[in-house]
């Protein structure tokens, strides 16, 4: 596999040289082995299959599994990986050689075991093969067995299961739960803006949240403070702008007919696939996390990168990063 | 090597400023790769180096900048009250640093590199908060660089005669007299005791005259250019929309001079109203122009016995405060220009409306000044005061007291909470 990355690299965490990649760089070349990467503020973990690999600074630490990663997901602090026994180890970046387990969930029987994760700066959440969830440690009422993705933003948590439902919850100050208000909710609750549109993948930035329908529409709502959600229009002025999102908005590319592939957000970013394998972007760009020009901030989806000769597998980001996984 | 010479003794001058080093580049509550690079631009910048390398340079300044956009989302990330105020003083730190780093790599000494450096200061004291043994580096900061302003002789002066202490249009007079409401009793400079016995342990609102004679605002403040010379390049917040439940109401940092062109001078455009903001911790020249009212000591309880609130209130004529109620006892003191305010106590509450939810619980819904007797009907039922508060006079509004509050003029006010 291999990985092209863009943004912030100050802390060396994308095993490249200099503090900002201006351009999308292959990086991680001398592993070939590598599943997933996740890249964080100051460290990129990668997922070797049996380990995890942290690279921070120019050092790299390896952690051991009891069975095959399955899932890695990292805060500023942390990485948490998941195994397919339902394994969770927990690294702390401030006491790297002290990896521990957590554990302590309430499980309904011994049978149950986590096979999802994911996790951000106020939030843990795990998904067990039964159908529960857990806001660490806490066990939540919501029930669905049919869930296939976790995605947490800063503070709020979005679910997709595999009708192509979306829920959410968590905090909901800046619009980022979608449910046409700024309450906050502790149970997962339906996103009634997209009930109908079969959802095939959801993303959440650091307070924005994205969701792409089976027929290729994007949706975005929540914080657009750097416009993250595209909802600008060509040469309108930033104050024009609207701050908050509280609902679902689709998005209008110049031609009606393209389709979007794949979505993710970074902090205050979001990139897009498009059919025609041209990757879009909007939101913050001040660390290059978009593209290599000087505008702060990109208000409505602006082509970036070209990717035909690239078959792409995964579109990631860290907070101020944009990652390509390609094969 | 003039430029040079010049920023370096600034920095010298600012640094001087510094009571604890170790305070300022200590921030166990970041991550700690962060707080180095902190640390490490803080040393970059007070370091005598002959000939700094540029690219060097252009990299300690995207550090600092990492540090502190790594701390803003921080600092959004929860509620405002939830972020640990550690986090808050990490970004100030920040702040100050940056400031000392924008002097150090500079190549032309001038205004707009001050103006720059202060813009940064103020965004550290609006955003973060105070060290503790350094508390008072970025007020002392940025008094230093609005002199240095001044000094390098950009005149900040707007050509504007003064604020006149004219008479009142009668027009409001009339409008005032015909309201069909209760006046709010005047009472001529109370004696302490006066005061306490009369309204402030019956919790009844009063007018209190002649009780800011001796405050230097009074005069000073009628200027403009005398505020500008003073805080002209502060940076300060400003609501826009005609008041806070407004659905386009916004918040804008901007600076003073940039407020009282746009929205104070100029009629035209939106109202915007500099309200509810401690200036005086953020620009300590302007709180040697007023006096705390002694009332303001007088409290049930005896234990707490600490300074009040102070907030500034300056606008053009139109602004509005919806009904509310505050959680402290009030001294509004009209430095200058003519307030309206409507008030109601608190037993009657249940005849105004008031919003739903924890964000909007002290606000009502019904408008006093033309309310909406189809929509709200209990309304009638409520005792309405009224009081036309003009310049030099002091409002005493209890606590939990419901107010209304239009700028008939333009206008500044100082609040003390307590």
């Amino acid at each position: 596999m291999k990985f092209l990355c863009n943004g912030f690299n100050l802390y060396g965490q994308l095993a490249s040289p200099g503090y900002l990649l201006e351009k999308f760089t292959p990086v991680f070349g001398g592993y070939t082995t590598v599943k997933d990467i996740c890249v964080g503020h100051t460290f990129s973990a990668l997922n070797l299959g049996k380990s995890c690999k942290i690279i921070t600074n120019g050092t790299e630490n390896d952690f051991g599994s009891s069975g095959e990663v399955i899932k890695m997901c990292t805060n500023d602090v942390r990485l948490v990986f998941l195994d397919d026994n339902g394994k969770l180890i927990k690294i702390n970046l401030e006491d790297i050689d002290n990896p521990s387990e957590i554990s302590g969930m309430l499980l309904m029987d011994s049978n149950e075991k986590i096979v999802n994760i994911s996790c951000s700066s106020k939030l843990a959440v795990a998904y067990s093969d039964k159908g529960s969830l857990f806001n660490i440690p806490h066990k939540l009422d919501f029930m669905n067995e049919y869930i296939i993705d976790i995605q947490c933003g800063k503070e709020h948590c979005l679910l997709l299961d595999e009708h192509g439902n979306v829920y959410t919850f968590g905090r909901g100050s800046r619009g980022q739960l979608g449910h046409g208000q700024l309450e906050d909710e502790l149970e997962p609750k339906q996103v009634d803006g997209l009930a109908g549109i079969k959802i095939t993948q959801i993303a959440a930035g650091g307070w924005h949240s994205c969701a792409l329908s089976k027929d290729g529409d994007l949706y975005t709502w929540g914080w657009n403070g750097n416009g993250q959600l595209g909802l600008g229009i060509d040469g309108e002025p930033e104050e024009a702008s609207i701050s908050v999102m509280a609902s679902p908005r689709v998005i209008d590319f110049v031609d009606s007919q393209t389709n979007v592939m794949k979505i993710a957000c970074g902090g205050r970013h979001t990139i897009v696939l498009l059919d025609d394998n041209r990757l879009y972007g909007c939101g913050w760009n001040k660390y290059k996390q978009l593209n290599n020009q000087d505008q702060e901030n990109v208000y409505t989806f602006t082509y970036i990168h070209d990717l035909s000769n690239e078959e792409v597998l995964q579109l990631k980001c860290g907070p101020w990063n944009s990652v390509i996984l390609c094969k | 090597m003039f430029a040079a010479s010049e920023a370096e003794s600034l920095i010298r001058r600012l640094t001087n400023l510094i009571k604890s080093q170790e305070e300022l580049i200590t921030h166990t509550n970041v991550i700690s790769s962060v707080s180095q690079t902190l640390q490490r631009c803080f040393f970059y910048s007070i370091r005598n180096d002959e000939a700094p390398s540029a690219t060097e340079n252009a990299k300690k300044l995207f550090e600092i900048e990492s540090v502190l956009d790594y701390v803003q989302d921080e600092l959004n990330t929860g509620h405002w009250s939830e972020v640990p105020v550690p986090t808050r003083s990490c970004f100030t730190a920040a702040s100050f640093i940056k400031c000392l780093l924008l002097l150090k790599l500079t190549t032309t000494f001038d205004a707009k590199l001050l103006k720059q450096c202060l813009k940064c200061l103020d965004l550290g004291l609006l955003l973060g908060a105070p060290l503790i043994e350094n508390c008072e580096l970025l007020t002392e900061a940025a008094k230093r660089l609005s002199e240095e302003i001044n000094r390098v002789g950009e005149d900040s002066g707007i050509h504007s005669s003064k604020t006149n202490k004219r008479k009142l249009s009668n027009d409001y007079k009339v409008h005032f007299e015909k309201l069909c409401a209760i006046e709010v009793d005047g009472i001529e400079c109370p004696s302490l005791e006066q005061f306490h016995r009369e309204y402030f342990s019956t919790q009844i609102p009063v007018k209190l005259k002649g009780c800011m004679e001796h405050w230097p605002a009074t005069n000073k403040w009628l200027d403009v250019n005398y505020l500008l010379h003073i805080a002209g390049d502060r940076t300060v917040p400003v609501e826009i929309g005609s008041h806070y439940v407004d659905e386009n109401w916004t918040q804008k940092l901007m600076t003073l001079k940039d407020f009282i062109k746009k929205h104070y001078l100029d009629n035209d455009s939106d109202i915007g109203y500099l309200a509810q903001h401690n200036l005086f911790d953020q620009i300590t020249e302007l709180k040697e122009d007023i006096r705390i009212p002694e009332y303001c000591c007088l409290s049930e309880d005896t234990e707490n016995d600490t300074e009040p609130d102070i907030n500034a209130w300056f606008g053009p004529k139109g602004t509005v405060s919806p009904l509310h109620h505050d959680p402290k006892n009030n001294i509004l003191a009209q430095v200058y220009g003519t307030k309206q305010l409507l008030l109601f106590s608190p037993k009657d509450s249940s005849y105004l409306y008031p919003h739903e939810g924890k964000l909007l619980f002290n606000t009502a819904q019904v408008d006093p000044s033309c309310p909406d007797l189809v929509k709200h009907p209990q309304f009638v039922k409520a005792k309405m005061y009224k009081c036309l508060l003009e310049p030099g006079e002091m409002l005493f509004i209890p606590m939990k007291w419901w107010h209304h509050v239009t700028a008939l003029e333009k206008s500044f006010s100082v609040s003390f909470w307590w």
